[in-house]
């Protein structure tokens, strides 16, 4: 039976909620009301510095709050792409230690997988996922509450209901998202029903990351020069 | 336009990506993690070092100079990488 969040839960639409992407790459920030999006930034306008690798976005979310006029308080919540449910329950970490456990891993290589494979494993993550140094540099008092329907999910809702259909199937191939990597959808009308799944390692991302830094590009930014056909 | 564009069909790499990329059926696949997870990362976090094992070639340098073969095989690699997952 799969773990993966299916749905996200109905919101009030007359309140603010701040989208906030943490990520190894790209973090950013969005805010939302009424299901119109008053403002988006990326973190790397801000730092000038490309993809912004390992930032929090906390300038995109200063600049997404004074676009919307409010604070941090001002927002009913935050949400993020993640499962911030499993992440701060150490679901995520259970999985990828039993993962390790599923072949012959020496030490380093377990070290490796923790720190850097999935570097939102280390025990810090619940506290990345948390905006705590949102709240010290905006002098917010208190931090709203924080929803997460898991990284699959997300790109599913994106792609199926951005889309002009109301009956599809979305396809999902990422590098990684909380345990999966791959997950096909169905799209009928309102609703979104999982239909496959792919759980890490089986990873075709983290394959053509790998072979874009074998041919000497950087991952998360070269693979655009080593694919179009 | 990327590089896979400028790559052709190559038997032999059908052949090494077919010991990462494990198939039984048109639908279903699984990839052996030792070639990205489980060993030495010498070269770089991304990969092992049994990838340019089973390639045959040390990882290309990044801002290798062109006209040294590394773009003869960047090519044909890119196009296979595109191909992904058909083998």
């Amino acid at each position: 039976m799969s773990v993966l969040a299916t749905r996200a839960e109905p919101l009030p639409a007359d309140r603010l909620y701040l989208g906030i992407m943490t990520s190894p790459h790209d973090p950013s920030a969005a805010i939302v009301r009424d299901g119109q999006m008053l403002a988006l930034a990326d973190e790397e306008r801000f730092t000038r510095t490309k993809h912004s690798f390992g930032a929090y976005p906390i300038q995109a979310v200063r600049y997404c709050l004074e676009a919307a006029g409010t604070g941090l308080t001002g927002v009913h919540q935050i949400a993020m792409p993640w499962d911030v449910a499993a992440y701060s329950g150490g679901r995520i970490e259970a999985f990828y230690d039993k993962m390790a456990d599923c072949y012959d891993v020496d030490a380093a290589t377990r070290g490796w997988l923790v720190a850097a494979a999935a570097g939102h494993l280390s025990p810090g993550q619940p506290a990345r996922l948390a905006p705590a140094r949102a709240v010290s540099r905006l002098r917010a008092t208190a931090v709203p509450p924080i929803v997460g329907p898991g990284h699959p999910y997300t790109h599913a809702f994106q792609a199926a209901y951005e889309s002009p259909f109301d009956h599809c199937v979305a396809l999902v191939l990422d590098g990684s998202g909380d345990t999966h990597c791959g997950t096909v959808w169905l799209r009928e009308g309102g609703e979104l029903t999982l239909l496959r799944e792919i759980c890490m390692p089986h990873s075709l991302g983290w394959f053509y990351a790998a072979v874009t830094e074998y041919l000497g590009f950087a991952s998360s930014d070269g693979e655009y020069t080593v694919s179009t056909r | 336009m990327g590089l896979a564009s400028h790559g052709r069909p190559d038997p032999y790499l059908d052949e090494l990506f077919a010991r990462v990329l494990l198939s039984d059926d048109p639908v279903e696949y699984r990839l052996d993690p030792r070639f990205i997870h489980y060993g030495p990362h010498t070269y770089s976090g991304r990969f092992t070092d049994h990838l340019p094992e089973l390639l045959g070639r040390p990882p290309v340098r990044a801002a290798s100079p062109s006209g040294n073969g590394t773009w003869t095989w960047r090519r044909p690699l890119s196009a296979r990488l595109s191909a992904l997952p058909a083998a």
